[in-house]
């Protein structure tokens, strides 16, 4: 085997990074389309050299998904939809190359603090994991849930409505019970389910060119960075911040590797608790740098749960996330068998699995995200008229390219329609994207809990770790009812 | 056409919340049950429909009264209306056709069409408009099928 440091291996991970870089930033292209293209690759590719390229992919294309947030208000993840707004209003307001700084350093500081609890407690956590069963996973979908409503600080009663879109949206395809067919009105195109991130460009891409059609407005321009160089905007400010938000730091990266760690959407999960817990905050103190602590807390969540989705399919041969289960299946191709054993029979393997993620942080983020921030400062003065007419083809070929299927361009418009409508009765957005990724989760894990406890529905309540979500919950509903009542409201 | 008044909007939101719930609710009904009569695929759609009618009926509740109360604002320029409309219709229109053409033509013809109409439709002049959708088509072109290998 390669070592890590051969020039064979950092090739890999520069081209990785670069690679990951340019599907991170063009919306409708994903991480996971592009650790999955890269598979024939590294099927010719020794495990030293292949691993650490798709690690590499996987950490800068879930950064550069906050290019396409910056520049067009597309997400690139489900997770980034948690800070969109603030993302997209920051860099109106500081600049591309700022918000971008923020976003790029808080994932890599995110990403090394996921790394370093990756390596000092990977087994603590896999123990923690195995107790999951579908209980939890039902409360930490509703806990997930629950932290979206208070998210929007808008109306809970809208952000309620626009959860239940998502949820609803999140039925449509064959059910997780019987297997019957629900909401596909005849059509087999949506016998799969909606795709969500077909929804996320109708959602958030194209429904920005029809509120422009309908009501041309002046959108804020990006100020002039003039006075500042763009390595003291991108490096150095976001790192004064962070070094000033530290404690926020910590407690996003902690929530992000702890419950990022789930397999299904738990990154998902862990960016929306930490955002919402942040703007629970936000609304307590007059600060000026709230939507900078927002963007912050979600991107280091965020990159931090890229680390932790590693944990069960190193520890248990679980995946994580879709990314790690290609991992695994890279793993058997090459006829390395994830789990405990894994870590007395292979350890260089894992010692530079785990120098990969560092290396993937701490240099090729701040590489790739300052030549991405630098073309996004660059493109978000272009003249609005002019970006969205290119957003628009941008969105249609973004819908195709997820599952080369033409049906989903009528998905991604009817999406933008809807998305027009929600906007102007005042409903917001990310909720739908929310209720679309945790929806399939709780009802599944619900469903599956019944059956086993015979519909006694007490059982819900009786294991120690479902009944400590269902406690987070209760506080998150009731910290979030208590700070509208004290300082939204007054 | 008129402008309406928070009230107004509300109550819309309102009564179109309730009528989505009851129509899930009711398409939801014809779904099987489990063995034993236990809730089987149409009860979480019908938590949702659920959701949907009581946020429906607290919105209708706290806004209908006001909104019956109180009278339309300011009348707006009806033609100014009228054409914002037709941008729109006409915006979803073009991307409705797309997949049907795309059939016929392929993707990068019908793609560079629908962003010069768009780019017209959003007001930039026939020039600017054909130089981005070439623009758009072309960069569409290399990096998708040309760099990426994603073939369109």
């Amino acid at each position: 085997m390669s070592s890590i440091f051969s020039w064979e291996a950092l090739l890999a991970l520069i081209i990785g990074g670069l690679y990951g870089s340019i599907f991170g930033a063009i919306p409708g292209l994903t991480a996971t389309l592009a650790v999955a293209l890269f598979i024939p690759v590294a099927f010719f590719l020794d495990p030293m050299i292949a691993l650490p390229a798709i690690i590499a992919i996987s950490s800068v294309a879930i950064y550069a998904g906050d290019v396409g947030s910056t520049v067009a208000k597309i997400p690139g993840t489900p997770a980034s939809a948690a800070y969109l707004e603030e993302l997209y209003s920051l860099a109106r307001k500081k600049g591309a190359i700022y918000s971008l700084g923020l976003s790029a350093m808080g994932s890599a500081v995110g990403g090394i603090i996921g790394t370093l609890l990756l390596v000092v407690s990977a087994s603590g956590i896999a123990t923690i994991a195995r107790q999951f069963s579908s209980f939890e996973y039902f409360w930490i979908a509703i806990l997930g849930l629950t932290a979206g409503i208070f998210a929007s600080g808008g109306s809970p009663l809208k952000s309620f409505v626009s959860l239940l879109i998502g949820l609803f949206l999140a039925t449509v395809g064959i059910d997780p019970t019987l297997g019957y067919p629900r909401f596909h009105f005849e059509n087999t195109n949506l016998l799969g389910g909606l795709d969500y991130i077909v929804a996320m460009i109708g959602l958030f891409g194209f429904s920005e060119v029809l509120e422009y059609l309908y009501k041309p407005q002046k959108m804020p321009a990006s100020p002039e960075e003039k006075g500042e160089t763009s390595s003291r905007l991108f490096y150095i400010k976001p790192l004064l911040f962070i070094l000033k938000e530290k404690w926020l730091v910590l407690r996003s990266a902690f929530i992000g590797v702890f419950v990022g760690f789930l397999p299904g959407a738990g990154a998902d999960i862990g960016a929306w608790v930490s955002t919402s817990f942040q703007k629970m905050r936000g609304t307590t103190q007059n600060s000026e740098e709230k939507e900078d602590q927002v963007v912050l807390s979600g991107t280091s969540s965020n990159n931090s749960a890229v680390a932790s989705a590693w944990i069960p399919a190193l520890t248990l041969g679980l995946p994580g996330d879709t990314i790690t289960a290609i991992v695994l299946g890279v793993f058997l191709m090459k006829g390395i068998t994830p789990g405990p054993l894994l870590f007395d029979q292979q350890p260089e393997l894992l010692y530079s699995l785990y120098l990969t993620f560092l290396l993937a942080n701490i240099v090729l983020l701040p590489f790739y995200g300052f030549l991405s921030a630098r073309l996004a400062a660059r493109l978000i003065k272009v003249p609005v008229p002019m970006l969205l007419s290119v957003i628009s083809g941008l969105c249609i070929v973004g819908a195709y390219a997820i599952n080369n299927n033409s049906f989903d361009i009528w998905v991604m418009l009817a999406m933008g329609i809807m998305a027009f409508g929600l906007r102007r009765g005042g409903f917001p957005l990310p909720q739908v994207v929310l209720g679309m990724v945790l929806g399939k989760i709780m009802e599944q894990n619900f469903m599956v809990s019944s059956i086993k406890s015979k519909w006694d529905l007490s059982s819900f309540f009786e294991r120690p770790i479902a009944l400590g979500l269902m406690v987070a919950t209760i506080l998150v509903i009731a910290a979030g009812i208590y700070v509208r009542r004290k300082y939204v409201q007054r | 056409m008129k402008n309406w008044t928070s009230a107004h909007r509300e109550s819309a939101n309102g009564g179109i919340l309730l009528v989505v719930g009851i129509t899930i609710w009711l398409y939801a009904s014809g779904f099987p049950d489990l063995n034993e009569g236990y809730p089987g695929p149409a009860l979480f759609p019908q938590i949702i429909a659920l959701g949907f009618v009581v946020s429906g009926i607290f919105l209708l509740g706290k806004y209908l009264p006001e909104a019956i109360k109180s009278q339309d604002q300011s009348e707006e320029k009806e033609e100014a209306e009228k054409k914002r409309l037709l941008s729109l219709l006409a915006g979803i229109a073009l991307v409705s056709l797309f997949p049907l053409i795309f059939d016929f033509v392929g993707f990068l013809i019908p793609l560079g069409i629908t962003v010069f109409l768009i780019a017209l439709l959003l007001r930039i002049s026939y020039l600017k408009s054909g130089l981005l959708a070439l623009g758009a088509t072309g960069a569409v072109y290399l990096i998708f099928n040309v760099l990426l290998n994603v073939p369109l």
